[in-house]
Formats: structure tokens, C-alpha cells, sequence
């Protein structure tokens, strides 16, 4: 019994130790794995470092309030920088201190304080079926809402509907917005559910007739031979907003957080994230724009370009908005 | 033990009374009335697929009789999580069967033909209340086959048809053991957080992990998992108290085996009727889940899977070592009087609460800690496993338990007289005995840790994902087929503790 507990005690420590042998930068993630193992991979075997990543959904920050001081991640990496914000708000950052960064992104795409940065662009677009809505009948986010169209999207309480929704707010004021998602409600081809995904798959099965996602999942479903069948029927559409805004654009980005202990390892990664070689990659498994991108695509051009902070402003009031009006 | 298990309560309870909790009473009926419902139905469900086929088994000569006897617990082999991912992603609108359905007769879209909703509170009850059946199914048999059959054939000489005599006799006979396992139907319904979230019902476990996690309202996430607890914690009492009274008594010996005969044509019938529960339960997703399986071999060297597998063995295992040794040790040394039989019982709370709870609590307890000792403890594997230990103390203790308590005293006053120390009688004399139930309690801790799901996404550290998790992402990104390897682990690991219990049973 004793030589048994001791073997499992030394089995257990030699666990507890092994971890720490080599220089390791910890990640949190709200990206999801696909999207950035390969850099982390690539960025290890090019520096050492190696990146340990912790992938959620919700609550990173939550955690990180929790775990203070004491936590042991150093970026978080977020696909929508309303949450980045929001991880400054809560005093969970620090400035990235780096000429190279502040080169290589644009103003508009960061903190003004640079406690974070954008990484990459897309929109939250349209999507319609081919066969039942007539090509260039909806271009703008109100043409939607024209004829007797069944819609799909995910659940409103999903943070890229509150953030769609906030900038609806921003850009139209509140009645207009409230207006519009009640439009949207009595034209539901199905209770929201799933992700962006199955909003696109369902236009292509013809459950719907318009869903609204996001712009780089079309992008994916179409490279993967197993998915590409999903989107023969469907259309991508980057609309106006009211005629006069654009398409909302959701920044990608990371921030540098305070408990970060290794800040040199750190910005290197943060250096490698915006040279030109990983943005070329980021974007294109991604299907998105790259933050650093000189010549943009047309599609590209029609994001709108609000800075991020005045439509986090707004988020608390979106939330609000969609409790009042959805059930 | 209890201090480890109650203090991440506690800490929860103080947040519940503090802080700004307007959001509280709307959160608490929008919540509150789903669970309810859901509740409600799940037990309905639970109740049919569970005490017919017990009523049958114990009564009746038909097909598949014996094998029934077991095969109707293995639906309790599957977490609920992972039933929900199989039929969601069979029968919603792009799953296999509504394509099959469309291609057949022609239609393109849904408003052609009706098809039930899969994402539905219906749905969850439906799989809730089958995947725990085998709670009814096996206190309902247990009871039957004690005393039942005299009852009714004593019913039936006298007159009362086959029908009636169930209705009459047989079910008020037997309630105290389906009512014993509708309890633990309700408590297993309202602490359950994967299915309710993949079918997108939103129960008082989905509130407090959204309240928390999306709005980032602590205050209001902490009242409601108090009210969630309480709630828990009085069906538990009531359970308890139910327990007590089970008082039904049958003067006459209890007749196993033998049984009526039927028409061959009934016999067939019956056989179908428990095979119901066991093909939505078990074998329909076992069998998807090895199709999607065979379609991705190459999963299964996946590192991610290996990755996950590993991680999975050391954090469940790590657990199931400590645990079991505390278990053994506390077994073992505490005596059993009064006081200590409350503190021991307490520490049932740790397991009856929902996971997303004890998470909570469990975070807020680390916090707290860790900025005091000024160490890291949440995101360390070793907070994740002390949750696993706190969570699932009561069931490895209690096993332990009562195999320490089957050794008559006798034992102990033989070594005092050959002056061995007491712990010369552990080693020599004890273990050896109680090496069957401490099997048992390994394995019943280890597929508890393993199966985990709520606890260990939120606390587990970076890099490091489990079975459980790892299945959640591929299940939340409706890529279920990536998924299957590591599901049927769960469920192979599942059906061993499902036997092991069986086993435990007899003991």
C-alpha cells in the first residue's frame, strides 16, 4: 500500500513539474482553435516560446477577474473588441508599448490607449437563398425587413447580435433600432438557435430565405470540400445601413493583460501576430481582413468605420433593448 | 471533508445576500418557470419508460426477459450532454433524418411538412426522462420483486383484470421506491447543464452560468444558484424523509424468477415496450456515434483527441487517487456517531448541487485563497482537481463506507487482543476485505470526474482541454462527427461504472 501511494505521488509531481521546464506565454482565447493553432505553432517553432492556450466561449473575463493578480495569462484574443474593451474597463490591461505595432495598425484599429489592438476585420452580414430572393432586392439591413422574407440568426442574447444591435443604436438611435428588431422578430423563419454557421446552412436548405452572420464563416464552409455543398445555394451580401452606414464591421484583436509576468514574451507575440507574414496567414484561413491591410478588397471597403469605443458605449443599452423586446 | 465541500457553498451564500440584485425576481421566473416545466415533464417521462418495464419484468414470462434486467440500466451509461448532441444533430432541419424525409417525398423546405422541434423543451424531457429511467426502473424492480407478486396475483384471483390490478395495486404498492427515484430524476433534471444548453431550454443552471459568464452579474448568478441549491436540497430532504417511510410489508416470501405466461403475440409486445427506452436511451446513439466514428478514423490519432485523452486520464485519475485515499482514510478512522453521520451526510450537498454552481462557489473559494496566500490556485490543474475530489466525495466515501460497516467489530476487538496497532489491522486485515468495494469507488469516481462537464469548463487550466470539454466544442460547432471517438470513450467508461454498480448491487 505505502510503495502504491508513493509511486502515485511521484507520478503525479513529476505531471506538476514537466510543465514548467520552457518559456511558456499563456492565451485566452475566445477564437476558436482552428483559427489560430497553426500561428502559435509557428510562432514557437520560430522563438521557443511556447503558447499554452485556454479556448472558451463566455467568461474569460470573468475568470480573469477572479483569478487577479495571480492569473497566469498574459493576451487575450478576442474575435469581437467590444470584449477587449471591456477587459480594459475592468482594469485587466496594459499598454502594448511597441513601435512596430504602432506601425503596422492603423489608428482607427486600436486602443487609443493601446491596451489593444485589431488584428483583423469582417462583417456582419446577409446571407440569402439564391432561388428565393431576387438578386440585388437587399442591400441595405431595412430591405430585409420589405417583403414577407423568413429570417434566421442565432439567439439575440449571442454577443455579436448585442454588438450588431448597439451599432444599430449608435447609427440609427434606439426607436429606430427597436423597430427593426421587432421587424426581424415577427419575420423569424425559426427560433434562433445554433451558430453563425447553421444560419448559413439553413438558407441553403431554404429554412430561411435571409440570415444574418457573420462574413468569413461563408469563406470557410466554401474552402472545406465537406461544407461547400451548404453554400451552393446561398449569397453573400455586405448591406448599407439606412443608406448611409456601412456594413458593420467587427474588429478581431488582442489586449495585453496586467498579470502578463513575461512582458517581453509577450509583445513578441504581439510583434508576430501583426507581421506581414502571420496577418497573411490570420486573414486567410480566417477569411477575413487583414488589420494591417494596405489595398482593401470591395467588400472590404464597405465596413463601416466607427470607432469601436463609441459602439461599446452602447452595449449595456442593446442588451437592455433585447430583453425589453424579445420575449 | 465537509469544511472543503462547504466553504465554496458558504462564500456563495454571502455573495447571494450582497450587492446590487435587481435583475434577480425577472432572471428567477423566466428561469424558474423553464425548470419547472421541465421538471415536470421529465419526470412524466421518466415514470412511463421506467416502472412498465419494471412491472413487466417482475411479473411476466416474455422475450429478453433476463436480459432487461440489465440492459435497462445502460442508458444511465450516456451523460445527458452527450444524447442531446446525437439527436439534435440527427434531426434538425440539415441532420440525416429530415434530408431523408425532404428527399423522399420531394419537399424543400420546412413549411411543407411537419416535423417535431428539436431544440425544445419537449425534446429535453424526452431524453432527460429516458437517460435517467433506469433510477425508477430499478428501485420499481427491487420492490416489485421483494413483495408485488403476491399482491397481484392475489388481485387478480379476486377478480381485478390485468390493468386495474396494476393501476390499483401495483402502483400504490411500489411507490415509495418510484418516488425514491423520481426524486432523483427532479434533483438530476434541474443540476443539469449540457443537454439544457445544447437544446437551447433555459433552465435555473443555463441563468446562472449566462448571468455570470455573458452579463457578468455575480450578485444575481450567486442568489440564483442559492435558490437553485435550496431548491435541491428540500427535494433531497423530502427524498430522505420518503426513505424512511418505505413501510410496505408482505407477510409472505418473496417470489424471484417464475413469473405469469402470456400469449406469445404479448410476450412480443412487452419485449418491444422495454426495448423502447433502451434504443432512444443507449443503443440509437451508440450506434450514430460509431457510424460517425468509422467515418473519421483518423480522428482517434488526432493529437488533439490524444491530447484531450491524456489530459483527461491525469486530471480524472489525480482526482480518483486523492479522492479514493481520503475516502479509504476518512472510512476507516472516523466513527460513526451522531454528529459525525450529519457532517458526513453534508457532504452530499457538494454532489446534489449543480455542477455550474459548485463552480461558483468554487472559483470565489479560490479567490479568495489565492490572493490571500498570494499563489495561483484558479487556473492550476490542482483547483480543478480539488473540485473533482470536494464534488464527488459523498458517492466514493459512501461506498466506502459501507463496506467498512460490513466488517463486524469483532475484527478490531481480535486485533486489540493480539496488540496489533490499528492501522497494522488496516493494511493486514481491512483493505485485503474491502478490496472489491474499493474498486468500486475508484471507478465510480474516475467515470464521475471523466464524464464532468459544467466544473471543468469553467476551471480547467489553459491548454488543457478534456474528453468533456473537447466534445462540447465539437458539439457546440455542430461538428459532432469530429467528436465521436471521444464520446465513445465516455460511453465505454460509462457502461463500466454501469456495471460495476450492478455489481455493487448484489455486494
Amino acid at each position: 500500500m505505502q510503495r502504491f501511494l508513493s509511486y502515485f505521488c511521484a507520478v503525479f509531481l513529476i505531471g506538476m513539474g514537466s510543465a514548467q521546464a520552457t518559456e511558456i506565454l499563456t492565451v485566452y482565447s475566445y477564437r476558436q482553435p482552428f483559427l489560430v493553432e497553426h500561428l502559435f505553432d509557428k510562432f514557437a517553432a520560430e522563438t521557443g516560446i511556447e503558447v499554452e492556450v485556454l479556448y472558451a466561449k463566455k467568461g474569460l473575463i470573468e475568470r480573469l477577474k477572479l483569478e487577479g493578480a495571480n492569473s497566469p495569462a498574459d493576451i487575450l484574443l478576442s474575435s469581437n473588441s467590444l470584449r477587449l474593451l471591456e477587459a480594459k474597463d475592468a482594469g485587466l490591461t496594459q499598454a502594448i508599448t511597441s513601435a512596430a505595432v504602432a506601425e503596422k495598425i492603423p489608428t482607427a484599429l486600436r486602443d487609443v490607449d493601446n491596451h489593444w489592438i485589431g488584428l483583423t476585420r469582417r462583417g456582419r452580414v446577409l446571407y440569402a437563398n439564391r432561388n428565393t430572393v431576387t438578386e440585388g432586392s437587399v442591400t441595405d439591413y431595412w430591405d430585409i425587413l420589405q417583403s414577407d422574407y423568413r429570417l434566421c440568426l442565432r439567439p439575440w442574447r449571442h454577443a455579436y447580435n448585442v454588438s450588431l444591435v448597439a451599432y444599430l443604436m449608435e447609427s440609427v438611435g434606439e426607436a429606430k433600432t427597436e423597430e427593426w428588431i421587432r421587424g426581424v422578430q415577427a419575420r423569424l423563419g425559426r427560433k434562433p438557435q445554433g451558430n453563425d454557421r447553421a444560419q448559413i446552412r439553413a438558407v441553403n436548405a431554404g429554412e430561411c430565405d435571409i440570415a444574418l452572420a457573420n462574413s468569413y464563416y461563408f469563406g470557410v464552409m466554401q474552402a472545406d470540400p465537406k461544407q461547400a455543398g451548404d453554400t451552393e445555394n446561398v449569397v453573400s451580401i455586405f448591406p448599407t445601413l439606412a443608406q448611409k452606414h456601412g456594413t458593420f464591421g467587427f474588429v478581431s484583436g488582442l489586449a495585453l493583460l496586467k498579470s502578463a509576468d513575461n512582458r517581453e514574451a509577450a509583445i513578441k507575440l504581439v510583434e508576430f501576430m501583426v507581421s506581414s507574414k502571420a496577418q497573411k496567414i490570420y486573414a486567410e484561413v480566417n477569411h477575413e481582413f487583414p488589420a494591417s491591410g494596405a489595398d482593401k478588397s470591395p467588400d472590404e471597403a464597405k465596413l463601416d468605420s466607427k470607432p469601436m469605443a463609441q459602439i461599446f458605449a452602447k452595449r449595456s443599452a442593446a442588451l437592455d433593448l433585447i430583453n425589453r423586446v424579445v420575449d | 471533508m465537509l469544511g472543503a465541500v462547504l466553504a465554496p457553498i458558504l462564500l456563495l451564500v454571502q455573495l447571494g445576500f450582497s450587492g446590487d440584485t435587481q435583475l434577480f425576481w425577472p432572471a428567477l421566473w423566466r428561469y424558474g418557470g423553464t425548470t419547472f416545466v421541465l421538471v415536470i415533464l421529465t419526470v412524466f417521462v421518466a415514470f412511463f419508460a421506467g416502472i412498465i418495464p419494471a412491472f413487466f419484468i417482475a411479473m411476466y414470462r416474455f422475450p429478453g426477459r433476463q436480459f432487461f434486467r440489465l440492459g435497462l440500466l445502460l442508458p444511465l451509461a450516456l451523460p445527458g450532454y452527450l444524447l442531446a448532441y446525437v439527436y439534435a444533430d440527427f434531426f434538425e432541419f440539415a441532420g440525416p433524418a429530415q434530408s431523408l424525409i425532404r428527399d423522399w417525398f420531394g419537399y424543400q423546405y420546412a413549411d411543407e411538412y411537419v416535423f417535431f422541434e428539436v431544440r425544445s423543451i419537449g425534446m429535453a424531457a424526452v431524453l432527460l426522462g429516458v437517460g435517467l429511467s433506469p433510477y425508477v426502473f430499478a428501485f420499481t424492480l427491487a420492490s416489485l420483486d421483494q413483495h408485488a407478486r403476491n399482491a397481484f396475483e392475489t388481485a387478480r384471483v379476486l377478480g381485478l383484470g390485468a390493468g386495474r390490478s396494476f393501476v390499483q395495486v401495483i402502483i400504490p404498492l411500489s411507490r415509495p421506491a418510484w418516488a425514491t427515484g423520481l426524486l432523483l430524476v427532479a434533483m438530476e433534471t434541474i443540476a443539469d447543464f449540457g443537454t439544457v444548453q445544447h437544446l437551447a431550454v433555459d433552465t435555473l443552471t443555463l441563468g446562472i452560468f449566462n448571468t455570470w459568464l455573458e452579463r457578468g452579474d455575480l450578485a444575481t448568478a450567486a442568489r440564483l444558484a442559492l435558490f437553485a441549491g435550496t431548491v435541491v436540497l428540500l427535494v433531497g430532504a423530502w427524498e430522505n424523509g420518503q426513505r424512511g417511510k418505505r413501510g410496505f410489508q408482505s407477510s409472505l416470501a418473496p417470489k424471484i424468477g417464475g413469473g405469469l405466461a402470456v400469449t406469445k403475440f404479448l410476450g412480443w409486445g412487452m419485449c418491444g415496450l422495454c426495448a423502447l427506452p433502451l434504443i432512444i436511451g443507449f443503443a440509437f446513439p451508440v450506434v450514430v456515434l460509431i457510424t460517425l466514428a468509422l467515418q473519421n478514423l483518423p480522428q482517434f490519432v488526432s493529437e488533439n483527441f490524444l491530447n484531450a485523452l491524456g489530459n483527461t486520464l491525469y486530471l480524472a485519475g489525480s482526482a480518483t487517487v486523492f479522492g479514493t485515499l481520503i475516502a479509504v482514510i476518512i472510512a476507516l478512522s472516523v466513527p460513526r456517531t451522531p454528529f459525525n453521520r450529519v457532517l458526513l451526510q453534508g457532504t452530499l450537498l457538494g454532489y446534489m448541487l449543480p455542477g455550474t454552481i459548485f463552480a461558483l462557489g468554487l472559483m470565489l473559494l479560490l479567490k479568495f485563497l489565492g490572493s490571500s496566500l498570494n499563489i495561483m490556485l484558479i487556473g492550476g490543474a490542482a483547483g480543478l482537481v480539488y473540485g473533482y475530489i470536494a464534488r464527488f466525495f459523498a458517492l466514493s466515501h459512501g461506498v466506502m463506507r459501507s463496506g467498512v460497516e460490513a466488517i463486524p467489530a469483532s475484527i478490531d476487538d481480535a486485533g486489540k487482543l493480539y496488540g496489533s496497532k490499528p492501522t497494522t489491522v488496516w493494511f493486514r486485515v481491512k483493505l485485503p476485505i474491502l478490496r472489491g468495494h474499493l474498486l468500486c469507488a475508484v471507478i465510480i469516481l474516475f467515470v464521475e470526474a471523466l464524464k464532468e462537464l459544467p466544473l471543468t469548463l469553467i476551471m480547467r487550466p489553459a491548454g488543457m482541454e478534456t474528453l468533456a470539454t473537447h466534445l462540447y466544442h465539437f458539439a457546440g460547432d455542430e461538428n459532432l462527427a469530429e467528436a465521436a471517438p471521444g464520446a465513445l470513450i465516455i460511453v465505454l467508461m460509462g457502461v463500466l461504472a454501469v456495471s460495476v454498480l450492478a455489481w455493487l448491487r448484489k455486494i
